[in-house]
């Protein structure tokens, strides 16, 4: 992982005692991570510590949970920064494996995200008439797919009708698509 | 116009509008009939309505009123779904002679099932109806913002294709669908189409057939 250089400068600084004393320190980490445990990230931080230090202990962590480092690793990389206090090391990590399932599950929602398919609604019609036919005599599906927008939590629908047969043809072909689960399953049952 | 009896009964407005057939000679009103059912999906066409009055001797309007009444005929046999002697008894019954009404049962049987069919899917109202669907099914490896080595998400992509009835224009649909979501959608949709097997769905079926 790359850091740049003002990074490498707020971790000593984040090492020195005389700049920071323990149980500033200690409110300090656990601040930081507490935007993880709540749903408000808007928290506040007093004016004596920047905006800049808690901009390089977030980018530190992403890092951390980007390239999956486990204990040893991100012991060895604080190191390396400088910031060898074994006490601080030990409250970072301890808050770092609290929250560690929060934080991965944030950046997994950073990826390009499509439409979501969530749920599917039908109905089924039997058409008798219209203004430009009589003895019409046809059943009809209305089928209505509830979707999510991509990046979004707007939901839409989409309506469209098909034919009996139509919705047989499109029943095989997810089913179809259903099969490749069983087989994953399958594959991954054989290789134990 | 009602068919209640599955005869055709006509107003006496059109009746008057399709007299002309049986006033001029049967040679011509048979011309007049092929002509009518030549213009079913082109439309008139106001010169070509000129000459075959011009060719016919008669005047242009009355012409233009009859081919006009002729092809409304045309489209309400289509919309019944009369049947050919019912067709026949009705026309006996307004009043035409063999050799016309024999020429009109053949133009509209030679256009019946285009007619109908216009009818029912073109200029019906209708929501989008379904045409294709493709489907991927993809493993998420890594991301900008997670490169974790354990990392393994499976999920399905799927293209829907939809063609609009009254334009004809194709809507496509992409759309991420999680494993568990097919699973769940597969259930929902064998349902459904179950119903339509089952006795409820049959009992309606005949009371209406």
């Amino acid at each position: 992982m790359e850091l740049n250089s003002g990074i490498e400068e707020d971790f000593r600084r984040l090492n020195n005692s005389t700049f920071i004393v323990d149980s500033q320190y200690e409110e300090f980490i656990d601040k930081i991570f507490s935007i993880f445990a709540s749903a408000n990230s808007n928290i506040e931080f007093s004016t004596s510590f920047d905006k800049r230090l808690v901009s390089s202990i977030l980018t530190f962590i992403f890092e951390c949970v980007k390239y999956d480092f486990d204990e040893t690793s991100i012991r060895t990389k604080l190191d390396d920064l400088q910031f060898t206090n074994k006490i601080r090391q030990d409250r970072f990590l301890n808050q770092f494996n609290q929250h560690l399932s929060v934080i991965q599950l944030y950046l997994k929602q950073k990826s390009i995200e499509h439409d979501r398919l969530l749920d599917v609604n039908w109905r089924l019609d039997l058409q008798l008439k219209t203004n430009y036919t009589d003895k019409l005599l046809q059943p009809i599906y209305i089928l209505d797919w509830t979707k999510r927008e991509k990046y979004t939590t707007k939901i839409d629908h989409i309506q469209f009708s098909c034919s009996q047969e139509s919705l047989q043809e499109l029943l095989e072909k997810l089913k179809d698509a259903q099969s490749v689960l069983h087989q994953m399953q399958y594959q991954q049952q054989t290789k134990k | 116009m009602s068919t209640t009896s599955s005869l055709l009964l006509l107003a006496d407005e059109r009746k008057a509008q399709l007299d002309l057939l049986n006033k001029i000679d049967e040679s011509a009103a048979v011309e007049i009939c092929n002509a009518a059912s030549g213009y079913l999906f082109t439309g008139l066409n106001a010169k070509s309505i000129t000459n075959a009055a011009n060719h016919l001797q008669l005047d242009v309007e009355i012409v233009r009123t009859t081919i006009d009444s002729l092809l409304w005929l045309y489209t309400e046999c289509a919309k019944s779904k009369i049947a050919t002697d019912a067709l026949d008894e009705s026309l006996k019954l307004l009043g035409y002679s063999t050799p016309i009404r024999q020429s009109f049962i053949e133009c509209y049987q030679a256009k019946a099932h285009q007619l109908y069919t216009t009818l029912a899917n073109d200029l019906a109202l209708s929501l989008p109806h379904y045409e294709n669907l493709h489907w991927r099914f993809d493993v998420q490896i890594a991301t900008r913002s997670m490169r974790n080595r354990k990392q393994f998400e499976p999920f399905f992509i799927v293209k829907l294709i939809l063609i609009n009835g009254s334009n004809k224009k194709e809507q496509v649909h992409v759309l991420q669908v999680d494993p568990l979501t097919l699973v769940h959608i597969v259930e929902q949709l064998e349902l459904a189409m179950n119903e339509s097997r089952n006795n409820h769905a049959r009992r309606i079926m005949h009371t209406f057939r």
